[in-house]
Parts: C-alpha cells; sequence; structure tokens
C-alpha cells in the first residue's frame, strides 16, 4: 500500500507555498497532541519546530512506507523527546487538575472516574507504552500510522497499547469496597 | 470501563488546563511557518541539506550540554570574530540574547550558509558611512539570526573599522540568535560600534536593531531619554536605527506593536547607568558620603580619570533637589536630581511631560566600629587568639538619581513617588550649595 493519493503528498513535493496544503491538513492534529503532551506555550513552539523540520526533511519521506501523518507524528515525537522535562511537568499538572475541576465535556460518559489515580496511572506508564497510547488517543493516529510513526510492526503497537489499557482500567475502576463480613443472622445454616 | 470510554476520559484529561479551542494557537503558527518557511524556500537548500526519512527512531539519548558551556563557546567566538573584524568593540546589555540556549541541545547559534539575507531597512550612519542594515537568517534547527551592519555599496555586509576600511563580517560570532519572532516575542538587540573617527567615545555610532516578526506594525525608539521618534519596519518585521555616541547614551527604549493589538516595551543599556542629555555617552552613579544629608558621586562611563561630580542633597524628607554639575570631558555643565526613595515607592522623573531615565542607588549608612576575634600565628608558630578593631558599614536609605541639561528649572520638573496605584507629587528644591555639584579629590569614572 502507498499514499501517493494523498493530497498531501503532492505538497512534500513542492515549496513553502504547496507545503501549506500539509499543515492546513495535519497542523491541526499535530498541535493538539503536542499541546496536550507538552502544555499551550512548549506545545505551540513544538509544532512550529515540527513543521520547520518537516519542510526540511520533505524530500526523504516516501510515500510507500507509510502515511502523511504518521511521517509527520514520527517527527513530532523526535521533537517531543526533546522537551522531557516540560512532558514531565504537563503529566504531573494533569494529575493535579484531573480531580480539581469539574467535568467539561458535555458528552463524557457518565459514571467514569477521572480520577487523579488515572493520571498517575497514565505518567508512571512505561514511555513505550504511554507514548503508543497517546499517539492512538490523543492524536487520533490509526494503529497502522503509529506502527509507521514509531517504526515498529503493527502488532508491536497493538500489544503496547492492549498493556496500557489494562494497566488504567484497573487504575480507574473504583475502588471496591471490602466484602461485608458475615454475621451469624447472615450465614446459611 | 470500555476501550472508548478510556480514551473518552483520557482526552478529556489531556485538554484539562488548556483553553477550549487552538484556534488562535494553530493561526499563530501558521503565521509563522508563512515567514519561515519562505525564508527557508527562498535559501534554495534548504530542502537538500541533510535528507533522509524522518523516521521515529530515537536518536540516541544525549547528554544535555550545560548551558554555561555554550555561552563560552559562543563567547570565544564572539570574541575571535571581533578581534579579527577590529570594529565591533562595544557591546552593551542586549534585550533578548540567544534566548534559545533554555533549550540547551544545541550549540548551533549562528544561522545556515545560504539562509542570510539582507532585510529591506536602512539607517544612515551617523559619521557619514554606508547605511547600517539588518542581516536574518536561520539555524539548522530553526532559530532566527539578526545582526546589524553597515551595507556597502557593492551590497557587503559589514563595518568600517577603526583605519577608516570597510570589512566583511560574517554571520558566525556576530548575529544572535532565538527562537523566530512574532507577536509580543521580538529580538531587540543594542550593540555599540567603534569606527573612523572613534578615538573619541563620542565618536562611537549604537545602533537599535531587531525583528518582530511578520506581524509587526510599528516600531517607536527613544534614545537619551527623548521623545519617541518612529523607525520603518522592513521585510520579515526587521528594523534598525544608528545614532551617534556609546551604548549607555543611547539606553533605548523601544515601542513595539503589532497587527494583532500585542504592544512590548524594551529597554536596553540602563544597566545602572545613566544616558547623558546629549545622548552620547552615560553616566554612572555611586555612593560618596554618609551623614544627615545623602550624597553620591555622578561620573562619567568609561572615562577614566576625569572625576566626578558629588551630589548631595537631604534624604530626610521627601522632596528632591536639583544640583548643579560641572561641566567634564567636553560635556557642558548638567543638573543632577536626588531623590529619595522609600522601599516599595517607584520614583518617576518627567521633564515636559516626557520621562526622564534615571537609576538607582543605595547609600551607605552609619559606619560603626566593632572588634572580632580572629586566629593568629606568631613567629614562633605558636596559634593565638586575638582582638582587633573592624568598621562595619550598614546600608543607608536608597535615592534615584537623573541627570538632566543645564538650564532646566524646578518647576519644569514633575516627581512622583508611586505605590500601590497612588501617587503622591515631590517637590523640587534648587541649589547652589558649593559644597553640591563640586569636584571631587578622588577621581572616579569608569566601570
Amino acid at each position: 500500500m502507498t499514499y501517493d493519493d494523498d493530497p498531501c503528498v503532492a505538497g512534500l513535493r513542492g515549496g513553502a507555498e504547496a507545503f501549506g496544503a500539509v499543515y492546513e491538513r495535519h497542523g491541526p492534529a499535530v498541535m493538539r497532541y503536542l499541546i496536550r503532551r507538552l502544555g499551550p506555550d512548549v506545545g505551540e513552539d513544538a509544532a512550529h519546530d515540527v513543521f520547520v523540520r518537516a519542510f526540511r526533511l520533505r524530500a526523504g519521506y516516501d510515500a510507500a512506507l507509510g502515511s502523511v501523518a504518521g511521517w509527520l507524528f514520527g517527527i513530532a515525537l523526535n521533537v517531543a523527546s526533546e522537551h522531557r522535562r516540560a512532558e514531565g511537568r504537563r503529566l504531573r499538572a494533569l494529575e493535579r487538575l484531573a480531580g480539581a475541576t469539574p467535568r467539561s465535556s458535555p458528552d463524557a460518559p457518565a459514571g467514569l472516574d477521572l480520577s487523579p489515580a488515572l493520571a498517575r496511572a497514565l505518567r508512571r506508564l512505561p514511555a513505550k507504552e504511554r507514548e503508543a497510547l497517546l499517539l492512538v488517543v490523543w492524536g487520533e493516529l490509526s494503529y497502522a500510522e503509529v506502527a509507521g510513526a514509531l517504526d515498529i510492526p503493527v502488532g508491536t503497537v497493538r500489544s503496547r497499547i492492549s498493556r496500557a489499557r489494562t494497566t488504567l482500567h484497573d487504575a480507574a475502576a473504583p475502588q471496591r469496597r471490602p466484602a461485608p463480613a458475615i454475621t451469624n443472622g447472615d450465614a446459611h445454616v | 470501563m470500555s476501550d472508548p470510554q478510556l480514551d473518552t476520559v483520557l482526552r478529556e484529561l489531556g485538554d484539562r488546563g488548556l483553553e477550549a479551542g487552538h484556534a488562535a494557537a494553530i493561526a499563530r503558527v501558521r503565521d509563522r511557518l508563512g515567514h519561515d518557511l519562505a525564508a527557508l524556500d527562498d535559501s534554495g537548500s534548504a530542502a537538500g541539506v541533510g535528507v533522509r526519512r524522518a523516521s521515529g527512531r530515537r536518536p540516541a539519548p544525549t547528554r544535555r550540554r550545560p548551558r554555561l558551556l555554550v555561552a563560552v563557546v559562543a563567547t570565544l567566538a564572539a570574541t575571535a570574530t571581533f578581534t579579527a573584524t577590529a570594529a565591533v568593540a562595544l557591546t552593551a546589555a542586549t534585550g533578548s540574547p540567544v534566548p534559545g540556549f533554555a533549550r540547551g541541545d544545541t550549540t548551533n547559534v549562528f544561522p545556515d550558509s545560504g539562509t542570510t539575507r539582507i532585510t529591506d531597512v536602512r539607517s544612515a550612519d551617523p559619521t557619514g558611512g554606508p547605511a547600517w542594515g539588518v542581516r536574518v537568517g536561520r539555524t539548522a534547527d530553526g532559530l532566527v539570526c539578526v545582526g546589524a551592519g553597515q551595507v556597502s555599496a557593492d551590497g557587503t555586509f559589514g563595518v568600517r573599522g577603526l583605519d577608516g576600511r570597510f570589512r566583511a563580517i560574517a554571520p558566525f560570532g556576530n548575529d544572535s540568535c532565538g527562537p523566530a519572532p512574532r507577536s509580543g516575542r521580538p529580538l531587540v538587540q543594542l550593540r555599540g560600534f567603534s569606527g573612523p573617527g572613534s578615538r573619541s567615545p563620542t565618536g562611537a555610532t549604537s545602533v537599535v536593531f531587531g525583528s518582530g516578526g511578520p506581524g509587526l506594525r510599528s516600531v517607536r525608539i527613544a534614545t537619551a531619554g527623548g521623545a519617541p521618534r518612529p523607525v520603518a519596519v522592513g521585510d520579515s518585521g526587521t528594523f534598525v536605527l544608528a545614532v551617534a555616541g556609546l551604548p549607555e547614551g543611547a539606553a533605548p527604549q523601544v515601542r513595539l506593536r503589532w497587527d494583532d493589538g500585542a504592544e512590548r516595551n524594551v529597554e536596553l543599556g540602563r544597566d545602572s547607568s545613566l544616558p547623558d542629555p546629549g545622548g552620547r555617552l552615560g553616566w554612572s552613579a555611586a555612593t560618596a558620603h554618609r551623614g544627615p544629608e545623602g550624597c553620591a558621586v555622578v561620573s562619567i562611563l568609561r572615562v577614566q580619570g576625569a572625576g566626578g561630580a558629588r551630589v548631595c542633597g537631604p534624604l530626610a524628607g521627601r522632596q528632591a533637589t536639583l544640583v548643579p554639575v560641572r561641566a567634564m570631558h567636553g560635556l557642558g555643565p548638567r543638573l543632577a536630581l536626588l531623590v529619595r526613595r522609600d522601599d516599595g515607592d517607584r520614583i518617576t522623573v518627567a521633564f515636559r511631560g516626557h520621562d526622564v531615565p534615571i537609576v538607582t542607588v543605595r547609600m551607605a549608612g552609619r559606619v560603626r566600629v566593632g572588634t572580632e576575634r580572629v586566629l593568629e600565628r606568631d613567629r614562633a608558630g605558636r596559634r593565638r587568639i586575638v582582638e582587633r578593631a573592624v568598621r562595619f558599614a550598614s546600608s543607608g536609605p536608597t535615592a534615584s538619581l537623573a541627570v538632566l541639561p543645564a538650564g532646566v528649572r524646578a518647576r519644569d520638573l514633575l516627581i512622583r513617588a508611586v505605590r500601590d496605584g497612588t501617587s503622591r507629587t515631590l517637590p523640587v528644591t534648587a541649589t547652589r550649595d558649593p559644597r553640591a555639584g563640586g569636584p571631587t579629590t578622588t577621581p572616579y569614572g569608569g566601570r
């Protein structure tokens, strides 16, 4: 499978003006991903860096190897890795904010626990698992695109995301109350 | 919880603490890219440099280079280049010198070859040489570099040295780099150059220059406490103004305004110095005496042995004192204004509606003589504890100083002490006290 029919591929083969189409198509998603991951200030600068680097490296894009989105997010991962401190600050801030403010999304499923424990579990995930999961959830990429961005097989992406989800499900599950002790009156005789 | 539910929760978590939409951020980055990519595109070499597939593979982890090392390398490089060109001699405090160091991961603080170009802004040279312009470039990792220089008739970017010869200057070590300038975040610099005729410091030229990005609408620059004047904005949001004199004499105040309404005020060259009203030199102020009156010495910066003038006034009450200062080093007589500044106050001095630059000094307080015990060895090597007298100086009141042209009358001045949003006008008393303003016995001056 190749991605030659992606209109952004033409943008990568032209000059600055043609490259504008790449930003219009993928800029919002890259920006949203990086801002969620690094915070608003660093994320905005990082998104700028991603597209400057992409412009410089655009001749190296190979449509046979993956989508433009996966290629761009691969660059975004490299840029984000240069801001580890900002990412750490952002994850710690999310942990504080998780339980501090009311739910903002009106379509959020009722009964879900957006708890500091979930944010903490996200922060403590192994970096490789967190990265794969957040590319899907915050970057809104398909598994194939994540595989392209991380340069790993799709099967590896699936396994990493599966492990990450399991960990987070456990953290998000409401605390089980201990079973009441069986009293004489309740005991079956 | 199902996977879609978990994803929804995680997305909501990711948006915590962020503004509702990213539209403004997306538009800002679009504007920056429109400017930056066009510059890369114009260079013609950007796309061919270091082309390879940008895979998701991470580069091998590298140690973050200490910022100090980066700064030292940059400083050494700058020094070497300055020496080679024998032209850039005086560098003043800059507004935003290489803020990109905060990233700490690169030593590429000079523009890539092929990315530099001279923008279309010019400012006449006060010594009659080639006009001054701005060079912009871009580093490998996207920092924007700006440099000031003279543009010769054949379009060469350089400076005329002390010997009058024009020499091209390379970007490396001369141009300063930082994140791409944009609304509210400009790159603004002040540099001093000693050119031909600079046998005296007053023959130097100071250049205020920078870039505010493509959205920069207007720039107004006030030098030496004068009225602000408009400066042309060229392509890439660059601007330049060359004035006669040393950087501390220019002490420019740069007011920038962008299309989106953002404004920024940048003050340069005022690091504990005062610009002379004539604009070419600067003054320093230091404590000289103690007593019921507060006294300070004002002296001309960089001119060794020119002496200083003592400026005294009562500091007990809330009033300002106008003191004559004798003529020094070719400068005519001046007036110095001395006013006590209490903690929490901000003093403003206005002369005919324009704010006058001021500097704040802390007076020496009462000197107390006490004793301290120290361990000594006698000639035989035996240790013993001796007690000796020492003098302890406590800190005294704080005063603000301004230097004004001779002939300014007290009634032309408006002195205010601002605290917690309320201001109080302070009376001004002119003095002809022979003790004040006279020459000191000890030469002051120089940094």
